[in-house]
C-alpha cells in the first residue's frame, strides 16, 4: 500500500476489507479460510501423492494409480492443494465459468505459503496454457491467473515464451485417461527452449484429475531443457483408503 | 487475443493481431513480442506528447521500445528475459478476398463483439476463426471498424467497454487485470481482452423488396396511436417517446405502420424486450405482417447470432452487442425485471441508437422516471387506452381479508373463489413461492369439485403446467408473478392474495389485474385484491386503471354495452 500520506478513502475500506473478509470458499465464517472448510477441503492430516498430487492418507507416498503405474510421467513431483469437491468445487467453478478471477486473490496468501512448504524451491513457474479460442471463449486463462499470484506473492518469474498450446483440445471432462492422453499429443510445444533450459519450475493448473494435461505439458518442458517440473494444482482427487499390493 | 505494435516507414503506427505488411508496399518494423491490446495503448500514452507526429522513425522506435520495456519492467527483470526486439514487417501471405469479406462485414455491421464472438462469427460462416480475424482486421485498416481494449482504465476506474460496468481488478501476468462482472453472461470481458466495434450499417442488409400486409386492421384507438407514432417518428428533434397503453390493447400491432414506415428509407429497427418469452411472441407477428423481411431474433436460446438484418427482435442483454446500430427502437415492457433498475441495460440501449435514432418506449405501467418526463412534458406521452374489443378495463376491487404469514386459504376466501370460479378459470397470485402450496392444499382440500394446480419461476413443472393453464385444463391456479405479463386466457378471473404485500407494487397489481377481459369473447372478468387494508398501491393501481377507462370513453374509444 502507499504510505498513509497519499492514501485515500479506498485504501482504507481495502483495509477494513482485509481485517473483515469472510471465508473465500463458504463465505460465512472468517478468512482467508475458514477452519471448517481447511479440514473439509483441505485435509492438513492428509500427505499428498507425489506423482499425480492427489490427497491420500498421511504417509502413503502414492496413490494407488501411480504405484500400478497409470500415474503421469515427466514430473518429478505434483501437489493438489485442496479435495475437488464441494464449495471448493464450486469456486473454482464459478472463478472459471462466471468469470471471476479476481476471487482468487482472496486464497492466494494461503496458497502460495502451502505451495513453499511442499514444493523444492523453483526458478520459476509455468501456467498451463489455453488455446487460443478457449482463450478468446473464457476472456482469461485461470492457470495463468493462479501463476500471476504465485509471482506477486513469492516473486517467482513466469518466463515468457516458455509454453503454449498449438491445439484446440476437445475438453477433457468425461475422458479416461488413455484417451485424455491421446487428445493430448502434441497439444504442446516450448516456443523458446533458452526461457526453460535447466531450469527447475513449478507448472501451474486450477484441477488435475488423471494428470494427463500435466503429463503432456511437463514432456514439452523438459524436452526443452527444464531440470525438474513439479505439478502444483489448486484442487485434486482423494484417495482414502490405500490397498495394499 | 495478442497484438503487435508495427512502425511503418512513415513513422505511422498500427497495432494488429498479425505481423504481417499491409500490402507488398508496406515497409517497416514490427515488435518481436505480441502484447495485449490494452498494455500497448498503455504504452503509447506513455510517450512523449505529439512523439508519433514529431519525432523522427528511429526515435520513435527507441522510445517504443524504451517504454514497452518500462511498462513490462517489473516483469522483465523478475524473468531475467530480453524484452522485445524490433522485426523487419514481411508482407501478408495472400490478400482478403472482398466478397467473402463483405459477407462478413454485412453480419457484424453495427456490432460489437468479443474475441470469442468473433470465433462464434466463424463458426457461423464456416470458416477458420483465424479467417475471421483477419477480415476484422482489415475491416480496422480500412477505418470501417476499430480495435479496443474490452476493460480499460479511466480516472482510477476499470471500465468495461462493451456494457459501461465497472470491473473487478485481479494481478493479471501483464499486471493488474481487471473483469467485468456486469455483462459475463455475454462472455467475460476483461482488460486482456479486445472489443471489435464495427461501424458498418444494417442498412446494407434491407431486402429490396418486402410486403407489409396487415392481417387484422388496426382498430380507431390503435389508429389514433399509430398516427401518433408515425408523426413522431417523422419528426426531427424529439428522440424518445412514451406509448402508455392499457393491459391487452395490442401495442405491439400498433407499432408496426412506424417498422414500415423505418423500413422504406432503410432504417434499421430494434424491437427489444427484458425477457425472451415476449421476443419469441412478438417474432412469429412481425413475420405474418411482413411477410418475405428477414428478422432476426436473438435472445439467449437462439443458437445463430450474426446473420444479416435489418429488423432485429432481441432481449435487452442481447442489445449490448450493438453500438450506434439502430434508428428507432422499440422497448416493450421496460418496468419488467431484469431491464427495470439496470443501469447496464439502459445503458445498452442507449448505446445501440444511433445519435440521430428515436427510441419508444411501450408500456402499460411505465417506470416513474419516464412517465414523470412524460407528464412534465419532456418527452412526448401516446396514449393506447381502449382494448381492441372495445370493453373497458375491469376494474379491481378490494375485499378485506386477513392472512397468516405462513399463507394458507381460509374457509371464507375459498368461498368467494368458489363464486369467482362459476364465471371462469381463476388465476390466484399469491406473494410469497411458499405460499404456493399451503394455499394450493387449501383450495384443494376445500373445494374438492375444481381442478387446481399451481406453479412458481423454480417449479421444474412449470412450462408443463403453464400449457396445460393455457389448453383450460385448471379451474384454479395457484401462482407468484410469473404469470403476471404475457399470459391471455379466456373467461380468466383474478384474485390477488394479500394484494398489500410489499412485493405488489401498483404497476404489478395493474399487469395483474390486466390478465382479465381480453378476449373479445370474453371481454369482462373481476378482478377481486384480497388484503388486510387498502393500501397506498392499490388504490393507485385503481386509479391508474379507471383513468385509462374514463381516456377511452373520453376518445369514444369504448363500444355501448348492450
Amino acid at each position: 500500500m502507499k504510505n498513509l500520506r497519499s492514501s485515500g478513502p479506498a485504501d482504507l475500506i481495502r483495509l477494513v476489507w482485509y481485517w473483515e473478509r469472510a471465508c473465500a470458499v463458504c463465505g460465512a465464517e472468517e478468512g482467508p479460510l475458514c477452519r471448517n472448510c481447511l479440514e473439509e477441503y483441505f485435509c492438513p492430516e492428509l500427505g499428498r501423492c507425489h506423482g499425480c498430487g492427489k490427497l491420500v492418507p498421511a504417509g502413503a507416498g502414492l496413490c494407488r494409480d501411480c504405484r500400478a503405474g497409470r500415474g503421469p510421467v515427466g514430473l518429478d513431483g505434483c501437489r493438489a492443494w485442496g479435495h475437488y469437491a464441494g464449495l471448493w468445487k464450486n469456486f473454482i467453478w464459478e472463478v472459471k465459468f462466471k468469470a471471476e478471477p479476481w476471487r482468487l486473490e482472496e486464497i492466494a496468501g494461503s496458497f502460495s505459503a502451502w505451495a513453499c512448504r511442499q514444493l523444492p524451491p523453483a526458478d520459476g513457474v509455468v501456467p498451463v496454457p489455453l488455446h487460443s479460442e478457449r482463450l478468446a471463449a473464457r476472456g482469461f486463462n485461470q492457470a495463468e491467473v493462479i501463476a500471476s499470484l504465485l509471482h506477486w506473492e513469492l516473486g517467482l518469474p513466469i518466463p515468457a515464451g516458455a509454453l503454449i498450446r498449438t491445439q484446440p483440445t476437445a475438453s477433457q471432462v468425461g475422458l479416461s485417461r488413455q484417451e485424455r492422453l491421446r487428445n493430448l499429443a502434441q497439444a504442446f510445444a516450448v516456443p523458446e527452449a533458452a526461457a526453460v533450459r535447466g531450469r527447475d519450475l513449478w507448472l501451474v493448473d486450477d484441477v488435475t484429475t488423471t494428470g494427463a494435461t500435466l503429463q503432456a505439458c511437463a514432456l514439452a518442458l523438459k524436452q526443452a531443457g527444464a531440470r525438474f517440473v513439479y505439478g502444483l494444482c489448486l484442487a485434486g482427487g482423494k484417495e482414502l483408503v490405500q490397498e495394499e499390493d | 487475443m495478442r497484438f503487435f505494435l508495427i512502425l511503418n516507414e512513415d513513422g505511422e503506427i498500427r497495432l494488429s493481431p498479425f505481423a504481417e505488411a499491409d500490402s507488398p508496399f508496406e515497409r517497416g518494423l514490427v515488435l518481436s513480442q505480441a502484447f495485449p491490446l490494452g498494455f500497448l495503448w498503455d504504452v503509447l500514452k506513455s510517450l512523449r506528447p505529439g512523439s508519433p507526429h514529431t519525432a523522427d522513425r528511429q526515435t520513435l522506435s527507441r522510445d517504443i521500445l524504451q517504454a514497452v520495456s518500462a511498462a513490462s519492467e517489473r516483469e522483465a527483470a523478475a524473468r531475467g528475459d530480453r524484452g522485445p526486439e524490433w522485426d523487419p514487417l514481411v508482407c501478408a501471405p495472400s490478400g482478403v478476398d472482398e466478397k467473402s469479406c463483405r459477407d462478413f462485414g454485412l453480419r457484424v455491421g453495427g456490432r460489437q463483439l468479443l474475441g470469442g464472438d468473433l470465433n462464434h462469427v466463424a463458426g457461423e460462416m464456416a470458416v477458420s476463426p483465424e479467417q475471421v480475424w483477419r477480415w476484422a482486421d482489415h475491416r480496422v485498416r480500412k477505418k470501417l471498424a476499430g480495435w479496443f481494449p474490452a476493460v480499460s482504465r479511466q480516472g482510477g476506474k476499470w471500465l468495461c467497454r462493451r456494457c459501461g460496468g465497472e470491473a473487478k481488478e485481479w494481478p493479471g501476468h501483464w499486471g493488474p487485470a481487471a473483469t467485468c462482472p456486469g455483462c459475463a453472461a455475454l462472455g467475460a470481458a476483461t482488460s486482456l481482452e479486445v472489443l471489435y466495434r464495427d461501424y458498418g450499417s444494417l442498412t446494407g442488409n434491407a431486402p429490396a423488396n418486402y410486403d407489409f400486409a396487415p392481417r387484422w386492421p388496426l382498430t380507431a384507438a390503435q389508429s389514433a396511436a399509430a398516427g401518433e407514432v408515425l408523426r413522431f417518428v417523422d419528426r426531427a428533434g424529439e428522440k424518445e417517446a412514451l406509448v402508455w397503453a392499457a393491459c391487452g390493447a395490442g401495442k405491439t400491432e400498433m407499432c408496426f405502420p412506424a417498422v414500415d414506415w423505418a423500413l422504406r428509407r432503410r432504417i434499421p429497427v430494434l424491437f427489444a424486450a427484458p425477457r425472451q418469452d415476449v421476443v419469441h411472441d412478438v417474432a412469429p407477428r412481425l413475420r405474418r405482417d411482413f411477410p418475405g423481411l428477414p428478422v432476426r431474433v436473438l435472445s439467449g436460446s437462439v443458437s445463430r447470432h450474426y446473420e444479416p438484418g435489418v429488423l432485429v427482435l432481441a432481449t435487452t442483454h442481447q442489445i449490448l452487442r450493438f453500438y450506434r446500430a439502430f434508428g428507432l427502437v422499440f422497448l416493450d415492457e421496460m418496468d419488467a425485471f431484469p431491464y427495470a433498475g439496470s443501469r447496464m441495460l439502459a445503458r445498452g440501449v442507449r448505446q445501440a441508437l444511433q445519435p440521430e435514432g428515436k427510441l419508444l418506449w411501450l408500456s402499460a405501467t411505465p417506470s416513474r422516471d419516464v412517465l414523470a418526463r412524460a407528464e412534465k412534458g419532456s418527452i412526448p406521452l401516446i396514449r393506447l387506452p381502449a382494448r381492441h374489443h372495445g370493453k373497458p378495463l375491469p376494474v379491481p376491487y378490494w375485499e378485506r381479508q386477513s392472512f397468516d404469514a405462513g399463507g394458507g386459504c381460509p374457509a371464507t376466501l375459498c368461498e368467494k373463489l368458489k363464486d369467482l370460479a362459476q364465471l371462469g378459470p381463476v388465476l390466484i397470485f399469491v406473494p410469497k413461492i411458499s405460499w404456493v402450496a399451503t394455499v394450493l392444499a387449501d383450495v384443494r382440500l376445500r373445494l374438492p369439485h375444481f381442478v387446481c394446480e399451481g406453479s412458481y419461476s423454480a417449479d421444474p413443472g412449470r412450462r408443463e403446467k403453464i400449457e396445460g393453464l393455457r389448453q383450460g385444463r385448471y379451474r384454479l391456479f395457484v401462482t407468484t408473478s410469473i404469470l403476471e405479463r404475457g399470459v391471455t386466457l379466456p373467461g380468466v378471473q383474478v384474485a390477488v392474495l394479500a394484494a398489500d404485500h410489499p412485493v405488489f407494487d401498483e404497476r404489478a397489481l395493474v399487469q395483474m389485474a390486466g390478465r382479465a377481459g381480453r378476449t373479445k369473447d370474453c371481454p369482462d372478468g373481476r378482478v377481486i385484491f384480497f388484503a388486510e387494508r387498502e393500501a397506498a398501491s392499490l388504490k393507485k393501481a385503481r386509479r391508474w386503471i379507471e383513468e385509462q377507462n374514463r381516456l377511452a370513453r373520453k376518445e369514444g374509444l369504448l363500444v355501448r354495452s348492450t
